[in-house]
């Protein structure tokens, strides 16, 4: 009962701090969605980087180290580690820029002004916001899940299965948590949510950083563990990269393309008050990577001696069964707090649909002008409450199915780093058009919806975790391939190819098309690259 | 900045994009089970190390292609919104 209380403190504080902490008079739009562009670089560091961890970054990469070794960390921590503040550093401080020039609020309004087309952005608006519901669904799920297991009354894993052992029944918890999220989003915006984030990843970063430590201690030494593990014939592998083939290794590179294209990452990169607080982030986000994966990674492997024969599903717990074991209760509600910080990262998630709702949906159709600027922040304000009902609602009748919820954000984030070269040819192409990010967008949409259903169809064949992969179409040889995790393209994640198309799709029908007037292209270039001017094209534009 | 420095930019964060992809592959420790001070597999203190790399290179990155030119609307008002088709 006692990690439950803490946890129950914890969600009092983060309520506060959203709340009440940096309460602001009136409230305007650019106020309560961007925080007024005031955010200041430390506190941008934190709740980037806190916005960016998912519950997937600490319970997941355990779990996935648990079966599939030490390699995790190289699959997605190592990439992200370069990608995400290459992206920071060469897109968002471009967006940031065209923010504050044009008063920007969203990556559609950039996207619709940039092309001086209305469909385009209703289209990117429309796709990003689909891909986005399902990370807010089990934001509440992972609450409701977490909160029924830390109020187990035999710690972790002492629960029945059906929640009969917890005093806060998967039901309650999800909607405490939803009801939390709700809260400060509600009242404080993009400033409480910062606050809370910067809180977040404060907290999981130092009381992680103990957990292993004492962990480690309690154990009698990592040196005995991992000697151990290296002895042990089924666990000598996880000290090497043996379970992640290197083709798929090559292709997790450019997952981490998702998160600038993330709206409520494009949208964070606009709060920064000075151009400056980038500079802190871009150096600083790979070190904030290495402190939270790598003990997280460690720790996974650690448990794979522990707590032998997990199923890979079961394998998410290992982080919160350490810690149980290993760590008396107080520490051990502590760190529950530290990962409940991590299970509500869907604030940002609302915040940023809720924000699209009004600026992309309200505003843009002519709200913002008729009822004002106190009405358009009330209608986010309202959004916040419809999608957060929404989510519970999806959540509860879908508890048992949270698989197809995890599948569509494995999807998502195919799907986002998809649109990077969308985003990329906006920002630095001035012959890219309108109908080249439209053949993109429906490129992404097409193969997104291709390869969930390839991965459905196929769920028969599957092969079992450690089993080799199985041809899709044996007439195509190793082209197409179903191994345990999903669908394979040349033994690459469909990420490649996706990437790939939606580049060259962006490129050709640009080429082939008419590209913005003139004017609109030297406002978003206003120092036009000598020479450059006959290869954009423009003189066709005129 | 003139269109060959532009091109010559590109160029540049293409190879580097290459050589960081490459380096990720980490063709020395990936299969290596061997423990460096008894406690960290070597594949892992790879990777650990890439993403010191990773601290390096931004921290160069942030030197030289810092976008400078940006700074000077840190003290203008945003919303220029006259050309803007918002609404």
């Amino acid at each position: 009962m006692i990690p439950a209380i803490i946890v129950f403190l914890y969600l009092a504080i983060v309520l506060y701090i959203g709340i009440f902490a940096f309460r602001r008079g009136r409230v305007s739009g650019e106020d309560y969605f961007l925080a007024s562009r005031s955010l200041g670089g430390v506190v941008f560091l934190f709740s980037l980087f806190g916005t960016n961890m998912t519950a997937f970054a600490i319970l997941g990469s355990s779990g996935l180290a648990y079966t599939r070794g030490i390699g995790v960390y190289g699959l997605l921590a190592a990439s992200s580690s370069f990608v995400i503040p290459f992206t920071l550093l060469v897109i968002g401080t471009r967006l940031w820029g065209h923010g504050r020039r044009f008063g920007h609020m969203t990556p559609v309004q950039f996207f619709r002004d940039r092309w001086e087309c209305s469909a385009i952005g209703t289209a990117i608006f429309a796709l990003t916001a689909a891909m986005l519901v399902p990370y807010i669904v089990i934001g509440v799920m992972g609450g409701g899940t977490a909160l029924e297991a830390l109020s187990a009354a035999g710690g972790i894993g002492g629960g029945a299965a059906d929640g009969a052992g917890s005093w806060v029944s998967y039901e309650v918890g999800g909607a405490i948590v939803a009801l939390v999220v709700m809260g400060y989003v509600f009242f404080g915006g993009m400033r409480g949510t910062a606050w809370v984030n910067t809180f977040q990843t404060l907290l999981f970063l130092s009381f992680g950083a103990m957990a292993f430590v004492i962990i480690g201690k309690e154990l009698g030494g990592f040196d005995e563990v991992m000697a151990r593990l290296a002895a042990d014939p089924r666990t000598a592998s996880l000290l090497a990269r043996e379970r992640i083939p290197p083709a798929e290794f090559f292709s997790y590179f450019f997952i981490p393309l998702s998160s600038i294209m993330f709206p409520h990452i494009s949208i964070m990169c606009l709060t920064a008050r000075r151009i400056d607080a980038f500079r802190k982030t871009v150096v600083l986000y790979p070190i904030c990577i290495l402190l939270v994966w790598l003990p997280s990674v460690y720790l996974g492997v650690v448990a794979a001696g522990e707590f032998p024969g997990l199923s890979p599903g079961e394998a998410d717990d290992v982080l919160l069964r350490l810690l149980t074991e290993h760590t008396d209760v107080w520490l051990a509600g502590i760190l529950g707090a530290a990962i409940m910080a991590c299970v509500m990262a869907s604030d940002s998630q609302i915040l940023a649909l809720c924000t699209m709702f009004s600026e992309d949906i309200f505003a843009y159709y002519g709200g913002k002008k008729r009822f004002g600027d106190a009405a358009q922040v009330w209608t986010g304000r309202l959004f916040v409450v419809v999608i957060t009902l929404v989510a519970y609602l999806v959540a509860m009748a879908a508890k048992d199915r949270v698989g197809i919820f995890e599948l569509a954000i494995r999807f998502a984030f195919s799907g986002y780093a998809a649109l990077s070269p969308v985003m990329i040819a906006a920002l630095f192409w001035r012959r890219s058009t309108k109908w080249g990010a439209l053949a993109a967008v429906v490129w992404i949409a097409a193969t997104v919806a291709g390869t969930w259903y390839l991965h459905e169809v196929t769920a028969a064949i599957a092969p079992r975790p450690g089993e080799p992969p199985v041809p899709i179409v044996p007439a195509l040889g190793g082209t197409l391939l179903r191994s345990a995790g999903g669908v394979t393209v040349f033994g690459m994640l469909p990420v490649v190819p996706m990437l790939a198309g939606s580049a060259v799709l962006m490129w050709l029908v640009s080429l082939a098309t008419r590209p913005p007037s003139r004017a609109t292209v030297d406002r978003f270039f206003p120092e036009p690259v000598p020479g450059a001017r006959g290869r954009a094209g423009l003189r066709t534009a005129g | 900045m003139g269109a060959r420095e532009w091109k010559r930019g590109w160029v540049w964060l293409a190879g580097l994009w290459a050589v960081m992809i490459g380096l990720r592959q980490d063709p020395l420790f990936a299969n290596d089970p061997r423990l460096l001070l008894g406690v960290l597999p070597a594949g892992l203190a790879y990777q650990a190390g890439y993403t010191l790399l990773a601290t390096f290179v931004m921290w160069g990155l942030v030197r030289v292609a810092w976008p400078a030119e940006l700074r000077s609307l840190e003290a203008s008002d945003a919303g220029d919104t006259t050309a803007d088709s918002r609404e």
